[in-house]
């Protein structure tokens, strides 16, 4: 090489130029914000802890997930009286597609709708149980068939109007009319009737058992106004903290606070508005200057390197709440042979991809079926599921078996191209299953493509984050079952794979439950129905140490803004 | 003696003469358009990186893992790496070979498709005419990366269909530029006198018409190289480029621009890479045009 030593050295000076160059930068932008003063409590009882826990539902028996805490859950929400008054800015990553809390269940629409409307009951801080919220109690019958719900009386709408059991009753046919346009009319397709017993108290009848039922009664099956429902997309009326004053299409969504909100002093907050930045940057940029007083990140080694640069910041990782998997489609060639979906499986060094993509002390970790945070969650290593150690050897040996000793071509490996880390993950990928014959082409995407894709079976492989819900039952039964559309659209057509789901959605006895999800999760990496790459945060949470009564939860919905002040 | 002045006095013996003329000449062009030369020698070496790539570099730029992710420049690593532990300047290098590989094969078929079209239009003129610019009216009417990322949706992101993009982009300038010229040359006397002896109109177009108005074409190609290079860059950047894992440029910049506080150095060499790749063409299409210009010899 000793022709290019002239090369050479021209690099190496612009490189040291640059290098001086950026250090300059570096240690000039680093003093900035010294005006803060360094967060000071340590670890003061939460919120949470001082409030009384409601009878758990019977879903909820099982016990929950282990070491759960985040660091925020210990350093938020200071003590001291909360301060009336203010406007919080939220640097939001996507815009609500609408305000109609019925017609869809995008998370850029659930995270800013939990605070206009609420259900009948609510997750506690950690999502472990139930809490009453808009009913004040209810019982189960002991067959588990009929629910009753004591409604809380004097709540007004922000129209002003008093909620009534025909609210609910309205509310809930809605939800589970699938004409209305409802898309979470599924969950409620075992009520056979909603009655009205007298006006505090509403009766849900089911066809079968539902272990389940409860958790889809909370804010994002909200109760709503039956004269709105015709607007609700551009109109919302809830019992919520905070009501609509202002949408501006793609660029803000501004709350004010309901004065006549049934939970009083809250919320504290005059307004808040969730200002819209796209990008990951321009989050940072407006977090670092103050332009908005909370945010979240999607990529934890972005998020730590905002925390370390900025004092007075108070930074709360997520929980493992997000999966990315691969869907494979087995009515088509090669994957219709579960030899080359081992295989696939087979030539994946899991470890490795995490430590490249999402580093463990990031909260990267090898995934299963079912979100990591999730107390189905697979109990012992995951790598110990099967198929899932490194083998290229077998993996090679099984593609042959399969007719492929010359490898295969898949020619389209979809993925979500505006999500970076998917984007690193896949090409990862390329690289691990070229060593064994299997050339994949990356075809990046737009989002909803992918998920189309990724959700009606277009193509052979199309990659798709998962994020956690409070059950697991929807994902896996709709995925899995050979009822569902998309296990139809995937070819998934396994006996005892449906048994095990039914057993999953319908066995009261919680042990079994969970005894079905543990079977549930080997043999999806079994059959490899699905390639399950990690698990890590959905979204690192991060805000002004001035923002006073905030904590972030579990599934990262921002509910905590109604107890939160700002005393800056 | 100096080069300078034209014409430059003729003293060296008679032997001499045969070698020293081509460098005289050479030197002579350099004096006086040095923006030429300039141009040209960026343009090389940035075509000796994209063929040279395997000898210049000593990793692959797929390689994962082979430093820590995002580590800074070093002795080994001259760009540091990038997020997945590949070396950046690996990539960085092979980025040319994508960056030519899609700016000049769709700056050849945009100028295959607009001479084709141009010239048409301006030879044949009429109701020819009307239609063809029309439709370059339409096209042109749409702002250039708006109709990029709807033909790449429509298409799909892949290197061939990136080329094809860029190259239906360039097709209704470059029809408009050769239209032009066609209008002025066809009215010449030696057009004229080469239909009178009964010239066909095949013969005419190429042997009289394209000879004559051929410069501002290859100025206009380079200069649409560099605009070519930045679209590229442009829709790469906007995840619908060459898709990964070909190192682009446009990608580089894009998937580094949320560490640009962590790790500046990955997103400064990509995007140094597209300002070298753009005014390197640029500054040879200034070149050309100054030299190939009559009035300007």
């Amino acid at each position: 090489m000793l022709r290019f030593s002239g090369w050479r050295s021209l690099i190496w000076l612009i490189s040291a130029f640059v290098l001086v160059g950026l250090l300059g930068a570096c240690s000039s932008a680093s003093p900035a914000p010294s005006a803060q003063p360094p967060s000071a409590p340590q670890a003061q009882p939460t919120q949470a802890a001082v409030q009384k826990p409601a009878q758990p539902a019977p879903a909820q028996a099982t016990t929950a997930p282990a070491a759960q805490p985040t660091q925020a859950q210990a350093k938020a929400s200071g003590a001291g009286t909360p301060k009336k008054g203010g406007t919080l800015i939220i640097g939001q990553d996507f815009p609500p597609q609408h305000f109609d809390p019925h017609k869809s269940n995008a998370w850029a629409n659930t995270n800013i709708t939990e605070s206009i409307y609420e259900g009948l009951l609510r997750w506690n801080d950690k999502e472990t149980a139930l809490e009453p919220q808009l009913a004040t109690s209810y019982t189960m019958s002991p067959d588990g068939l009929t629910y009753t719900f004591k409604i809380r009386q004097g709540v007004k709408f922000h129209n002003g109007r008093v909620m009534t059991a025909d609210d609910v009753k309205a509310s809930l046919d809605r939800m589970r009319d699938s004409k209305s346009g409802s898309v979470v009319f599924n969950d409620f397709k075992d009520v056979t009737a909603v009655d009205i017993v007298d006006p505090e108290t509403v009766k849900i009848t089911l066809g079968k058992p539902v272990a389940t039922f409860l958790n889809n009664l909370t804010e994002t099956r909200p109760i709503v106004p039956k004269e709105a429902f015709a607007e609700l997309e551009t109109k919302p009326v809830g019992t919520g903290p905070f009501k609509l004053e202002k949408y501006t299409l793609n660029q803000s969504v501004m709350l004010v606070r309901n004065a006549d909100y049934w939970d009083q002093p809250k919320p504290y907050l005059d307004a808040v508005e969730f200002k819209i930045l796209g990008d990951e940057a321009s989050k940072e940029a407006a977090l670092r200057s103050k332009s908005v007083d909370m945010t979240w990140f999607r990529d934890p080694r972005q998020a730590e390197n905002v925390s370390k640069a900025l004092q007075g910041v108070v930074s709360a990782p997520g929980i493992p709440s997000r999966f990315i998997n691969i869907r494979l489609n087995m009515c088509q060639k090669p994957f219709d042979d579960v030899k080359v979906r081992r295989a696939l499986s087979l030539a994946i060094d899991r470890k490795g991809l995490v430590e490249t993509v999402i580093p463990s002390k990031y909260g990267g970790s090898v995934g299963a079926i079912v979100a990591p945070s999730d107390r189905f969650f697979w109990k012992g290593d995951t790598m110990a599921l099967p198929y899932y150690k490194q083998d290229v050897a077998q993996a090679k040996k099984l593609l042959a078996d399969a007719g492929y000793a010359n490898g295969v071509d898949i020619e389209a490996y979809k993925v979500v191209a505006a999500n970076q880390l998917d984007v690193d993950a896949a090409q990862v990928l390329k690289e691990m299953w070229n060593q064994v014959g299997i050339r994949v082409t990356i075809q990046p995407l737009e989002a909803a493509q992918a998920i189309k894709d990724y959700n009606e079976g277009g193509g052979k492989m199309a990659q798709v984050g998962q994020v956690w819900q409070s059950d697991p039952d929807g994902f896996l039964y709709n995925s899995f079952h050979s009822s569902s559309p998309q296990a139809k659209a995937f070819c998934v057509n396994d006996p005892e794979m449906d048994k095990l789901l039914e057993q999953g959605r319908s066995d009261p006895d919680a042990a079994k439950r969970a005894d079905a999800y543990q079977k549930i999760q080997e043999r999806v990496a079994d059959q490899v129905y699905n390639i399950v790459l990690y698990g890590y945060p959905l979204r690192w949470e991060m805000w002004w140490d001035y923002v006073k009564g905030y904590q972030n939860k579990p599934s990262n919905t921002r509910w905590n803004l109604r107890q939160s002040w700002l005393e800056k | 003696m100096t080069s300078q002045g034209w014409p430059v006095p003729i003293q060296a013996p008679a032997a001499r003469r045969a070698t020293a003329r081509p460098v005289r000449a050479l030197r002579t062009l350099v004096a006086r358009y040095p923006l030429l030369l300039v141009g040209a020698v960026l343009v090389g070496v940035l075509v000796v990186l994209a063929v040279a790539a395997p000898l210049l570099v000593r990793n692959s730029p797929y390689q994962i893992g082979l430093g820590p992710s995002m580590s800074p420049p070093s002795a080994n690593l001259w760009f540091g790496t990038d997020k997945l532990g590949r070396d950046l300047f690996s990539r960085i290098v092979y980025g040319s070979r994508t960056t030519l590989l899609v700016s000049i094969p769709s700056v050849l078929l945009a100028m295959v498709f607009g001479l084709g079209l141009g010239l048409s239009a301006g030879y044949f003129g009429g109701r020819t005419d009307q239609v063809i610019m029309r439709l370059m009216d339409i096209l042109l009417a749409f702002p250039s990366l708006l109709l990029a990322l709807a033909i790449v949706a429509v298409l799909g992101p892949s290197i061939r269909n990136l080329l094809l993009t860029i190259g239906i982009l360039y097709i209704p300038s470059m029809a408009r530029v050769v239209r032009g010229p066609v209008l002025a040359a066809k009215e010449r006397e030696y057009i004229t006198a080469a239909r009178t002896i009964g010239a066909g109109t095949w013969r005419i177009l190429l042997r009289h018409v394209l000879p004559n108005i051929l410069s501002p074409i290859i100025v206009d190609a380079t200069l649409a190289t560099s605009r070519a290079i930045l679209v590229e860059s442009a829709l790469s950047y906007l995840g619908l480029g060459a898709p990964p894992p070909n190192p682009s440029w446009g990608e580089m910049l894009s998937s580094s621009r949320q560490f640009m506080t962590l790790a500046p150095w990955s997103a400064l060499f990509p995007g140094l890479a597209i300002v070298y790749a753009a005014t390197a063409f640029i500054l040879l299409g200034n070149g050309l045009r100054d030299w190939l210009d009559p009035r300007r010899r």
